[in-house]
């Protein structure tokens, strides 16, 4: 493998690294301890959702209901906190796994491409979490649902953190080291021989995207518990955010290259860049301009990648 | 008598390299005003390189052409078409979505700007003008070309070829058909050859086809090509059974294809695939059996039917779905019979390798395990990595794959290398029966060799391979024993043992 190769498997670890820098450069209190916990703070909510969507994507679609998703999970953990305490959040993994499963049923047994079922089931959910919510948000009074995703059984490190550390490598095991993993990368990269070593395709599409539910709906559980109230449109930046992560982490849009482990260098990108322009003070309109911009960069550094051109 | 006209096409001492490798060699052929001839040779003889080379899309290593007295170079096909030569391809070179003179005049609007604007009025009258004038009135050029038929779509496509010749003062267009009846029933091909006569008083057409009786309805001359070589040139009348004569007995290398060590197999050998009865699609009540350590092939000409059996044996669908087929005394089921096939320790080489054999991105290592993921795990439902790099490293070890370890992406290998990956995966799982569909299609001939090689250590080891191949001498040169089907049909099953090999005439006597 040459020096140009190698610079190109680094290149997120590179960009956080000169992100890191300048903005502490710009403003110090960017290295404190304070604002580097907020910075992995905001990170596993974004890790945990991103996990979930780097199976979809690498398969070759997408999911756009994600964030709709984890609003819904979030609305109904919220809902149901008074009398099932802590099993909102199981209930919130319920709500986001049923949803992706009719995800997947619909994409394959239909055979509707998967962004228009997502943007369908997606747009659907929006309605179903206004009229849930009343078109308000759900406040949660219960302190001890609130205080989960903050308690810090290991020092420093929130109760949210763990979850994510253990999403993503729970994920990271499932990608790299089981059938279902392979047969994921496998479909993104040819959908026609996996079907002919045997891959039950339609199967493995459907556990993709109840996978991706499943997650969505943690991340909405521990999103209503962070804001101690449910509000009818706090998943919505997920949608973007998760794609953005995702592929700037490395995975190809069009599916087969890539991978979950990269997938946590994309989050921290993303994370890093929206926390370090707050510090700066950066305008919030040119802050979106900034985003957009990550995303094109990204997918042109890929264009470019010897894995992702033709041979 | 034809040589008392003016030749309006000549083509002198023509040869063609690609890579080292002569593909075409001092190769001859004029063509007079309004004749159709045709070029007729085996796969790989030359004559579909010769057909790109008047098109413009092959240069001429050495020799030279020329069109209507003036030398004739061409650098790409638009250059040819402004010449005066168009083709059609087999494959249709229509843009569906357009309208059908949206299609004449693709990439030649700037010919049609006035103020700045393109010109429809003017392409659609000119379009409306030519249809008219070659009998095709009822083809509305402002309809889109998808709404149209194949064979609608075939004469617009002739069509076109008249208007941009007329269209650049071409008085005699010539029209090249590059297999124009491989995708189309009888009923088509009659109704093209008819339009194709219709229209010979105004142009010249060159035929390439698989069907040799084609050759003979339709041409008036015809020449045949081998190995890259003009070998015949006929005229009118001509037999199918002169053509193909002229057309085989190639030399076959008896090392190449490994002949000594082909294997004498008893017919008290175990029978490990029974095929009855197969039949649907267009395939009709095939039967045979495939015994242990045999390598059993099936020829016959594109579109007979072989690659169906094939897609029957590994249940690739559509394949055709009446009969049985039975493996080691188990019938294979209609639904889920890919998995079934694959569970009874059958292996695919399909075709067409980048879409169906391999997974470019991934690597070596990930190729090799798809169908054998069970065989490397440590803990069941995880894969080991240095498990499957270990699987991986013994057989780049046992087929040569050339490659730089089992890290490296499948794309970056070479098609032999990449064949080889495609059998590697089932060679990891250790099959009794290997179904094979043209395992040598775009591998070069030391790779070919290496896979021939492989073949053998296979059937020496007992797998049966039932071997799919257009290519005769390859057929011949592996196979224990042929079949030859025709038209959905087994025509006839010959032994092959390797003293005593049939000759290619002998099975093309059959195959047409």
């Amino acid at each position: 493998m040459n020096l140009t190769a190698n610079l190109r498997r680094l290149a997120p670890v590179l960009v956080l690294v000169a992100l890191a820098a300048v903005f502490t450069a710009i403003n110090p209190v960017y290295a404190s301890a304070d604002n580097l916990r907020n910075i992995l703070f905001v990170s596993s909510i974004l890790l945990v959702a991103s996990c979930g969507a780097t199976f979809v994507i690498v398969m070759g679609s997408i999911d756009l209901s994600i964030g709709a998703i984890a609003t819904l999970a979030g609305v109904v953990a919220a809902l149901v906190v008074p009398t099932l305490g802590y099993g909102a959040l199981a209930a919130a993994v319920l709500v986001g796994l049923i949803v992706g499963v009719a995800n997947g049923l619909l994409y394959v047994y239909l055979r509707i491409p998967s962004i228009l079922v997502t943007l369908g089931t997606g747009t659907s959910l929006t309605g179903v979490i206004l009229y849930l919510s009343d078109g308000g948000s759900v406040p949660i009074r219960d302190a001890a649902y609130i205080a989960m995703t903050r308690a810090e059984y290991i020092p420093y490190l929130p109760l949210v953190i763990v979850f994510a550390i253990v999403v993503y490598v729970f994920c990271i095991v499932l990608a790299d080291r089981t059938r279902f993993g392979r047969m994921t990368l496998a479909i993104g990269g040819d959908e026609h021989t996996a079907k002919l070593v045997g891959v039950s395709v339609d199967f493995v599409k459907i556990q993709a995207f109840a996978l991706s539910g499943a997650l969505g709906g943690l991340c909405g559980g521990l999103l209503a518990s962070r804001l101690g109230t449910a509000t009818g449109n706090m998943g919505e930046f997920l949608m973007l955010e998760t794609i953005t992560a995702v592929v700037v982490g490395g995975t190809a849009i069009t599916g087969g290259v890539g991978g979950v482990a990269r997938t946590l260098l994309g989050v921290l990108v993303v994370a890093m860049l929206s926390n370090g322009m707050n510090i700066i003070s950066l305008h919030p309109y040119i802050q979106t301009i900034v985003k957009g911009f990550v995303i094109l960069l990204a997918v042109i550094a890929l264009r470019r990648s010897p894995s992702g051109s033709q041979s | 008598m034809t040589d008392a006209r003016q030749p309006i096409f000549e083509m002198r001492g023509a040869s063609k390299q690609f890579a080292g490798v002569t593909v075409m060699e001092k190769v001859d052929l004029v063509i007079y005003p309004q004749e159709i001839i045709g070029i007729a040779g085996e796969n790989g003889a030359g004559k579909s390189t010769t057909l790109k080379m008047i098109a413009g899309i092959h240069k001429p290593t050495e020799g030279s052409m020329t069109l209507f007295g003036q030398p004739y170079a061409p650098n790409r096909y638009t250059d040819a078409v402004r010449s005066g030569v168009s083709v059609v391809f087999q494959e249709q070179a229509l843009v569906p979505n357009l309208k059908v003179y949206e299609n004449f005049f693709l990439s030649h609007e700037t010919k049609f700007i006035r103020g700045g604007l393109v010109d429809s009025r003017r392409m659609i009258d000119l379009a409306e003008h030519h249809l008219k004038d070659l009998g095709l009135g009822h083809i509305d050029p402002r309809r889109l070309t998808g709404s149209y038929e194949f064979h609608d779509r075939q004469m617009i496509e002739i069509a076109k070829a008249f208007v941009l010749a007329r269209f650049f003062d071409v008085e005699h267009p010539i029209v090249l058909l590059d297999e124009p009846t491989a995708a189309i029933g009888d009923k088509e091909v009659a109704l093209l050859f008819e339009s194709i006569r219709r229209f010979r008083n105004r142009a010249s057409f060159v035929l390439i086809t698989h069907r040799l009786a084609e050759y003979v309805t339709l041409c008036d001359r015809l020449y045949v090509m081998k190995d890259g070589k003009m070998v015949a040139e006929m005229p009118r009348p001509f037999e199918t059974s002169r053509i193909h004569q002229a057309m085989v007995g190639r030399a076959r290398d008896e090392e190449y294809y490994k002949e000594d060590r082909q294997l004498t197999v008893p017919d008290s050998a175990d029978v490990v695939l029974s095929v009855d009865a197969l039949s649907g699609g267009h395939v009709e009540d095939v039967s045979f059996k495939l015994r242990k350590g045999e390598i059993l092939g099936i020829g016959g000409l594109v579109g007979c039917g072989k690659e169906d059996v094939a897609r029957a044996v590994v249940g690739f669908e559509p394949f055709p779905a009446g009969g049985t087929v039975t493996v080691k005394g188990k019938p294979l089921p209609l639904r889920g019979r890919n998995k079934a096939s694959i569970a009874a320790d059958i292996g695919f080489v399909p075709k067409e390798r980048k879409t169906e054999g391999i997974i470019p991105y991934l690597s070596v290592a990930a190729n090799t395990s798809l169908a054998a993921l069970r065989s490397v795990t440590a803990v069941p439902g995880f894969i080991s990595g240095a498990r499957e790099s270990r699987l991986a490293r013994e057989h780049i070890g046992l087929l040569r794959i050339r490659t730089t370890g089992p890290r490296q992406l499948l794309q970056f290998l070479s098609g032999g290398n990449q064949q080889k990956v495609v059998m590697a995966k089932w060679l990891a799982r250790s099959i009794d029966i290997l179904v094979v569909d043209n395992p040598t299609r775009g591998v070069d001939v030391g790779a070919k060799s290496e896979i021939y090689g492989l073949m053998r250590d296979l059937a020496e080891k007992g797998v049966s391979i039932l071997l799919i191949t257009d290519d005769l001498l390859e057929l011949i040169g592996l196979s224990n024993r042929i079949l030859i089907m025709r038209d959905g049909r087994l025509v006839t099953e010959r032994p092959s043992p390797p003293d005593a090999k049939p000759a290619e005439q002998e099975l093309v006597g059959f195959m047409v």
